[in-house]
């Protein structure tokens, strides 16, 4: 694999990464904030 | 490799025999019961019946499906030369295999739901019982119909000394109450439930009742018993130390034993009213507190006063019992409870004198020799 | 090229051509490779497993007898929580990320996991968090006494206890989703040329969707803690009625969680199942992409089921119609995965060393597991049978049947591959046969139990349970002393075990396959050209 191919793999990695934890900041976030509307605010 | 599989063969036998000669050889064999006890409500016979025809297809399923698969470890096996065949897919079985299935559970999900509209059907009760779970005994409050008023608690009845293996168990070991709820056979009982402090469950097996006992929440649920008798059942939610100590005891009786029983109830109630304005002596409350402590306190903080250490707090030589300037702190725990913590409420279950003589119990047992005595009118003023 | 034997604990010299691991504890603290890491992960699975299996033994020393005679109910009930915490956060589950870390590069020609790095933390966090789950039994009233599912508000009585095991929830399940994004990562950026995505090893597609449950599932439960805890000490109300809250929104928060977590753990023993059976039939896995887009189909379908372990908690009967039939409906690709593994030994050369009994073990058990599931699903016999032993039963043989009996097929199956050596096929196969046996004697009495109406969680019952009790106690007692007949032939393997060729298995396929036993210490650092399998 050349240094090039590496580098485009890392950013494409990352990017992965990246999204999926955007996933589960939303699912942790979403779920307190619902809970806490049907427990009357 | 053959030889060592004879070997194990022999081993499972053995062990197998050695299982079953041990089972057989148990003189209680009376007491394997191998599927539910058969309900005495409409109902709960219904959803019996299912469970055993649910099981009967799954066996009959199991039967068939590892039917081929043991014909295939018999039959495909290498060392008998078998060579692999090569396929990999087949699109008709597949379908089949997926269809079929599917239709037998239509056929399953369809007397599930009518028997699961039956069971949850709640209307036009003969009479309404509210059930409360506390930490840990259950309270009966019987709201509507024939009993109306009538209001207890129901304990755990067996001995302690049982339950630490001091005494012989009895037959009855851990399925016996104080005082059980009693019904009238062939009436339409509707079980509301709630909790004081965490969630339990209100169960009878023979009645096929389940339901859950949120505080702050009402539920419901019903039976209609059609055969006289005690029937016993567990809570069965976990609800904290002494949960599997708070066992549920229904005695269904006929119509006039169970119109014989509200009127003793009503009589034993009105005779039961302690005078409020009573002002009582050290000794006296010593005796009636002792036993409402038993009831209520021991089971947390010990009949010694000792509690659990760093779970339930002592009493003995505690600053709240013991010190004189807090004695408005101790009427007011035991009243209102502590947030937060397993110490509930008690003004909602016990009378005034109970909680004066339970708090002078406290303040004089043990170490606590005080010397206060708390009267009726103490209680009734903060309440 | 001296090959590290990556699952033993000697860190010896190594003259690879790329820089070798430090020596001694460093090597295995600062590690970024997928071996070691996936070593360290399965040792320490082990070890809680016996840990966990301790704690299985007190609660059944308990109710050997009907009475108090060796713990108090308090501590017992420390116990089954602790139990359960442990033996689903610390043993099932890093036993399975300890094979994907070990297998998924091996099987799709990547040199390494995607951030390598981040492996290392995920794993260092594990033993963290354990030690704060088993710390909690030692803080003055002990460990939460609330069942693994800690249920408000008895959850909100608990004492400090319950907030290291808060704490330490949270971080089992930092390390679970960042191995999640890692393994999603590395699938889906990292295969060898000529992988497609239908053509992948199918324990690379369970892991792979099994991550994608682990991204969705794990944030809900750290909410869930996370509310837990402010409702404890920073005097919100989610769970408390007289603030407004409600506790039965924990259960479904919990729940919710809590269902495909059952998933988490049996996909991957699905994936290792679909490898060794193929293997030892030696005939390519029937219907490839049904299985794949049953595992998918289960994967959703277990985000829509969660409230038929709330049968009796109150919800309203379109509630519980719905739920039923939702959770019936999982029946149907479950069944087509069994029947699969049924057609791909038909007509096969089937030959049964341990890895294959123990799938078969698996099959058999995990199907009867299945059962009682359907039967539980049936919301009018559930009413009889929630919070009874009947459950206990039921998913234990899910758990224990399904996924131990999974993770050792796959440790009997790759195990040469990681150390060189191989087992001892007579004590191996003893292993399988008296875990089967005392499984049995453990679990399947307890079916009947349940039956009878015991409850579960009490440390004490009524006479009439006696007799299967004290079965159910020695099959217990059989089972946990026969697992440690694994660690000894492990280590013997190791120590005076045959050496292996690559191809362990004659029946075996994979790129896994085509590098030298023990695999060396770098693999694939070139990405091979994938030919393609049979499907």
């Amino acid at each position: 694999m050349t240094d090039e191919e590496m580098r485009a793999l890392r950013a494409r990695n990352v990017r992965t990464a990246l999204i999926l934890a955007g996933i589960v900041l939303v699912v942790f976030v979403s779920f307190i904030i619902r809970s806490g509307y049907m427990s009357g605010g | 490799m053959k030889v060592s599989m004879k070997k194990f063969a022999s081993v499972t036998g053995a062990t197998a025999l050695a299982i079953w000669s041990l089972i057989s050889s148990s003189s209680a064999w009376a007491d394997y019961q191998l599927n539910m006890h058969v309900p005495v409500t409409e109902a709960g016979r219904r959803a019996y019946d299912l469970h055993n025809d649910i099981s009967l297809i799954c066996l009959a399923i199991f039967i068939i499906v590892f039917g081929v698969l043991a014909y295939s470890l018999i039959f495909h096996r290498k060392s008998k030369g078998h060579k692999a065949a090569d396929f990999h897919e087949h699109l008709g079985v597949e379908i089949a295999w997926t269809v079929i299935p599917s239709i037998i559970l239509v056929l399953i999900a369809i007397p599930s739901t009518t028997t699961l509209m039956e069971m949850k059907d709640t209307s036009e009760p003969a009479i309404t019982v509210k059930v409360t779970g506390y930490q840990w005994k259950w309270g009966y409050d019987y709201l509507k119909g024939e009993g109306e008023g009538i209001k207890f608690l129901s304990v755990l009845a067996t001995p302690k000394d049982q339950i630490h293996n001091k005494a012989e168990k009895s037959p009855s070991y851990m399925m016996e109450v104080d005082n059980p709820l009693v019904v009238p056979v062939n009436t339409k009982i509707r079980i509301l439930t709630t909790a004081n402090d965490v969630i339990h469950a209100w169960a009878v097996p023979a009645f096929a009742v389940k339901q859950d006992a949120v505080p702050g929440f009402i539920r419901d649920t019903w039976f209609k018993a059609e055969k006289e008798g005690t029937y016993v059942g567990q809570c069965s939610e976990l609800c904290g130390k002494d949960h599997g100590y708070m066992p549920i005891v229904v005695k269904v009786v006929s119509a006039g034993e169970y119109s014989t029983w509200v009127d003793e109830q009503k009589k034993k109630a009105a005779s039961n009213v302690d005078d409020p304005n009573k002002v009582w002596t050290l000794d006296e409350s010593m005796v009636r507190g002792e036993k409402v402590y038993n009831t209520a306190c021991a089971s947390c903080h010990g009949a010694n006063g000792q509690g659990i250490p760093g779970t339930f707090p002592a009493l003995d030589g505690s600053k709240i019992a013991k010190q004189a300037k807090n004695k408005a702190a101790h009427i007011d725990i035991v009243l209102h409870g502590k947030a937060g913590t397993a110490m509930q409420a008690f003004g909602g279950q016990l009378s005034d004198t109970d909680i004066a003589t339970v708090v002078t119990y406290e303040r004089n047992a043990w170490g606590n020799k005080t010397g206060d005595v708390i009267q009726p009118a103490d209680i009734k003023a903060v309440r | 090229m001296a090959h590290e034997h990556a699952i033993g604990g000697h860190a010896g010299h190594d003259d690879h051509e790329h820089h070798g691991p430090p020596s001694g504890i460093m090597r295995w603290i600062t590690t970024t490779n997928h071996k070691d890491i996936g070593s360290m992960y399965l040792w320490f699975s082990f070890i809680m497993f016996l840990v966990g299996g301790a704690m299985a033994l007190v609660i059944r020393a308990e109710l050997f007898q009907p009475g108090l005679q060796v713990v108090s109910p308090d501590f017992f009930n420390q116990m089954i929580t602790l139990h359960a915490l442990i033996m689903v956060f610390g043993a099932i589950m890093p036993a399975f990320v300890g094979f994907s870390n070990w297998m998924i590069p091996l099987q799709i020609g990547a040199p390494d996991m995607a951030f390598a790095r981040m492996n290392n933390w995920s794993f260092w966090i594990l033993p963290v968090a354990s030690f704060l789950l088993i710390l909690s039994m030692f803080v003055p009233g002990g460990a939460p006494g609330t069942g693994w599912t800690l249920y408000p508000p008895l959850s909100v009585q608990q004492g400090m206890g319950m907030d290291l095991a808060i704490f330490g929830i949270h971080l089992l399940g930092m390390s679970s989703i960042m191995g999640g994004i890692n393994i999603i990562t590395t699938i889906l950026n990292m295969r060898a040329p000529g992988m497609t995505l239908m053509k992948m090893p199918m324990f690379c597609w369970t892991w792979l969707i099994t991550a994608f449950l682990l991204i969705a599932s794990m944030p809900v439960l750290a909410g869930a803690v996370t509310m837990l805890l402010t409702d404890r000490h920073f005097g919100t109300t989610f769970f408390n009625a007289a603030g407004g809250g409600d506790p039965v929104l924990f259960q479904h928060i919990f729940w919710f969680f809590g269902h495909p977590e059952v998933y988490i753990i049996a996909l991957p023993a699905f994936g290792v199942i679909s490898q060794v059976i193929p293997a030892f039939s030696r005939k390519p896995i029937f219907g490839y992409a049904s299985m794949v887009y049953a595992i998918a189909a289960i994967a959703i379908i277990s985000f829509f089921v969660w409230a038929h372990h709330m049968y009796v908690t109150g919800i309203p009967l379109t509630g519980q119609l719905y739920f039923m039939y939702a959770t019936m409906i999982i029946a149907v690709p479950t069944g087509v995965k069994v029947f699969n593994w049924v057609a791909t030994m038909w007509k096969g050369s089937l030959s049964f060393e341990t890895p294959m009994l123990f799938a078969l073990g698996f099959l058999f058990l995990f199907t009867l597991g299945g059962f009682s599931g359907l039967v539980l699903a049936i919301t009018a016999v559930d009413i009889l049978l929630q919070e009874t032993y009947y459950v206990i039963a039921h998913f234990h043989y899910v758990m224990v049947a399904g996924a131990v009996f999974s993770a050792y097929a796959g440790a009997y199956y790759w195990l040469p591959k990681w150390t060189g050596y191989m087992y001892d096929e007579t004590l191996g196969k003893w292993h399988f046969w008296l875990t089967l046996i005392f499984f049995n004697m453990t679990f399947f009495v307890q079916h009947f139990l349940g039956l009878a109406g015991m409850p579960r969680r009490v440390p004490d019952y009524a006479l009439q349970f006696t007799e299967f009790n004290m079965i159910s106690s020695i099959g217990a007692f059989g089972l946990g002393i026969s697992q440690l007949l694994f660690l000894y032939i492990v280590l013997k393997a190791r120590k005076s075990g045959k050496k292996v060729d690559a191809q362990v298995w004659d029946g075996a396929e994979g790129l896994e396959w085509t590098v030298p036993s023990p695999a060396p210490y770098h693999t694939f650092e070139t990405p091979p050209v994938f030919e393609g399998g049979k499907h």
